[in-house]
C-alpha cells in the first residue's frame, strides 16, 4: 500500500492560496528531503499530513486514511516543529514519561541518553530552553517516539554547528535502527544531502520536482564559455539561469537539452549543478542573480 | 512496518490521566479563594441578634453557600481556560484527536469538580473548629454535619459552573464573535432582566426537590459538555 497520496491538494487561507492542486505519492520507509523557498507551503502541506489542517480540496491518504482528526494516523505519525508546545508544569523527564504512555514504540533510554549527550538536564522546562535547546529537545522527542511516519519541519532551526552535524548522525542511526517514512523540511539541502534518498521540491503550493536524489545531482549542467558556442551549444533554448561578465558567459541547463552534436567539440567547460543549486534555479523567478537587482 | 493500533477509550484515558497531572495546579488558586472567603465569613454568612429581657442572644450561621459561590466561579474560570488556545496546541504534541482532547478536558473538569467540592466542605469545617477554638463560640449544627444529598447538589452545581465555562470558551474556540456574541446578551440579560429571568431559572432548578435538581443538572452539563466534542470535532488546530 502506498503510504502517502496526495490527489489535487488545495489549502486556501482567507484568499490565499498555500498549496495549488499538489500531488504526490510516497512509498515504503525512506527519507525525504522537503525543499523550497519561504512560503512555498512545506509547513502547511507537512500540517496537512499530520491532520491538523483540512484541505479546501483535493484528497489526502495516509496508509489509505483521511489523516484529519483520525486516531489511527495519530498513533502513527508525529509532526515536530518550532512551535511544538508541551504541558509548562512538567519537565522533560515528565514529559518523556507522558511520552511513553502514548506512543507504543517510545524508546525511553535512548531519549535520555541523546538528552545528556546534547547537555539538557532533565530536570528543565521546555519553556525554559534556549532556542537551539528546544529544536534538539523537539528532535529527540520526534525520533524516540518511533513513529511510522515522522515529519521534520525544520529541525535543526537555532543548533549550533556542532549539535547539528550530530543530530544528523542521530536520525541516520535511529532511521537504520528502524526504518520509517521521514520527511525533512530544511532549506540547507547540502547539510542534510546524505540522509536523502528522494527530493520533493514545492514551489508556490505545487510539487515542481519529487525525484531520487541522485537524479537530481544529474539534472541540470553549467557551462561556462564563449557567449555565442553556448547559444548553439543550447540550441538557443531558455536557460535557467545565466550570467554574462566581460570576458565569459555561464548559464545553466537541463541536461538533456544540450545539442549533442556540439557537445564534444567546444572549448565551453560543462560542469554537473549540486543539487542544492537545482532546487534554488527551478523556483527562481528570474535568470539572473541578486547582481541583476542591482543593475540601474 | 507494522502500525500501532490505539483505541478512543485507550488514548482518552491517558489523556485524561497527564491532563489533571497537568492542571492539577488550578487547585492552589481554590485553596487561596477559600481562605480569603473563610477570612471574609469569620463572622458568619448571616447573624441574627435576639433580645430576651437583660439579655442578648446573638446567632451566626455559617454555610458551605459562601464558599460554593466562589468556588463556582472558580469552576467557570478554570473551565474557560482548560480550552484556551495555549493548552489545546499542548495535546497535538501525543497522540490525539478533537474528540479525545475534548473528552479527556471534561472528563479531567469532573475530577476537580468533585475535589473542589470536598475541599469546599474541608473548607467549612475547619473555619467552624477555629472558630470554636479562637473565638470560643458554641457551634450547633441545625443539620447534619455531612448529608449527601447535599453534597451531591454542590458537586452538581459546581459542575454545573464548570460545564457553562466550558461551553462559552468553546464558542470561543469555534469563533470570538460567537463568543463575544454570547457573553455580550448573557451579560446583558443578567444585568436588565435579572431579577425575573434569572429567578425563573432558579426556580426551574430547585422547585421540584434536590433529586429533580441533580436530573436537571446533570441533563444540562451533559449538554454544555457534548456540544462542544460536537461542534468542535471539524475544527483544524495548528501550533503557532
Amino acid at each position: 500500500m502506498t503510504d502517502i497520496v496526495c490527489n489535487q491538494v488545495e489549502k486556501k487561507f482567507r484568499n490565499k492560496k498555500a498549496l495549488n492542486k499538489l500531488s504526490c505519492s510516497i512509498e515504503g520507509e525512506k527519507i525525504i528531503g522537503l525543499i523550497g523557498r519561504n512560503g512555498a507551503g512545506k509547513s502547511t502541506w507537512l500540517k496537512l499530513l499530520a491532520g491538523h489542517l483540512k484541505p479546501t480540496d483535493g484528497e489526502i491518504h495516509i496508509f489509505g486514511r483521511n489523516p484529519f482528526n483520525n486516531l489511527k494516523i495519530a498513533t502513527n505519525l508525529i509532526l515536530i516543529e518550532d512551535s511544538m508546545t508541551f504541558p509548562p508544569f512538567f519537565n522533560l523527564g515528565e514529559l518523556f514519561d507522558m511520552a511513553s504512555d502514548f506512543y507504543p514504540d517510545w524508546q525511553g533510554d535512548l531519549a535520555i541518553r541523546l538528552l545528556e549527550y546534547a547537555n539538557i538536564p532533565l530536570k528543565s522546562f521546555h519553556h525554559n530552553l534556549s532556542k537551539g535547546q528546544v529544536s534538539t529537545f523537539n528532535l529527540i522527542y520526534g525520533l524516540a517516539a518511533r513513529c511510522a511516519i515522522t515529519l521534520l519541519d525544520e529541525p535543526m532551526n537555532g543548533m549550533d554547528e556542532g549539535i547539528r552535524t550530530d543530530m544528523y548522525r542521530a536520525i541516520l542511526k535511529e532511521y537504520i535502527a528502524y526504518p520509517r517514512t521521514m520527511i525533512i523540511s530544511s532549506h540547507h539541502l547540502p547539510e542534510i544531502e546524505h540522509l536523502l534518498e528522494e527530493i520533493l521540491l514545492i514551489d508556490d503550493g505545487e510539487v515542481v520536482l519529487h525525484v531520487p536524489l541522485e537524479d537530481v545531482n544529474q539534472m541540470l549542467v553549467s557551462l561556462k564559455g564563449d557567449v555565442n558556442e553556448i547559444k548553439e551549444i543550447t540550441d538557443y533554448q531558455d536557460v535557467l539561469f545565466e550570467k554574462q561578465d566581460a570576458v565569459s558567459y555561464e548559464a545553466i541547463i537541463e541536461r538533456n537539452k544540450i545539442n549533442t552534436n556540439y557537445q564534444n567539440q567546444t572549448n565551453v567547460q560543462m560542469q554537473p549543478v549540486s543539487a542544492s543549486e537545482v532546487c534554488k534555479l527551478l523556483t527562481h523567478k528570474q535568470k539572473g542573480g541578486i547582481d541583476d537587482v542591482f543593475k540601474s | 512496518m507494522s502500525l500501532n493500533h490505539k483505541t478512543f477509550p485507550q488514548v482518552v484515558r491517558v489523556q485524561t490521566k497527564w491532563k489533571i497531572k497537568a492542571y492539577s495546579q488550578a487547585l492552589v488558586p481554590l485553596l487561596i479563594l477559600q481562605i480569603i472567603m473563610a477570612f471574609l465569613t469569620s463572622s458568619g454568612s448571616g447573624t441574627t441578634s435576639l433580645m430576651i429581657n437583660q439579655v442578648t442572644v446573638e446567632s451566626y450561621f455559617y454555610s458551605v453557600d459562601v464558599f460554593l459561590i466562589s468556588t463556582c466561579i472558580w469552576a467557570v474560570i478554570t473551565a474557560f481556560l482548560i480550552q484556551t488556545r495555549g493548552y489545546r496546541q499542548t495535546d497535538l504534541s501525543a497522540i490525539t484527536n478533537r474528540a479525545t482532547g475534548n473528552t479527556a478536558n471534561i472528563i479531567s473538569l469532573i475530577f476537580f469538580s468533585f475535589i473542589a467540592v470536598i475541599v469546599n466542605y474541608m473548607s467549612l469545617y475547619i473555619l467552624v473548629a477555629s472558630i470554636q477554638l479562637i473565638k470560643g463560640i458554641d457551634i450547633f449544627p441545625n443539620s447534619e454535619l455531612f448529608n449527601f444529598m447535599q453534597f451531591l447538589v454542590a458537586f452538581f452545581i459546581i459542575l454545573l459552573a464548570a460545564s457553562s465555562g466550558y461551553f462559552i470558551s468553546s464558542l470561543f474556540n469555534l469563533s470570538k464573535i460567537l463568543g463575544s456574541l454570547f457573553v455580550l446578551v448573557g451579560g446583558f440579560l443578567c444585568i436588565r432582566v435579572l431579577d425575573e429571568q434569572l429567578l425563573t431559572i432558579v426556580k426551574f432548578y430547585f422547585e421540584a426537590g434536590y433529586f429533580l435538581f441533580l436530573v436537571k443538572a446533570l441533563i444540562t452539563a451533559a449538554l454544555l459538555f457534548a456540544l462542544p466534542v460536537v461542534f468542535l470535532n471539524g475544527k483544524e488546530e495548528v501550533r503557532e
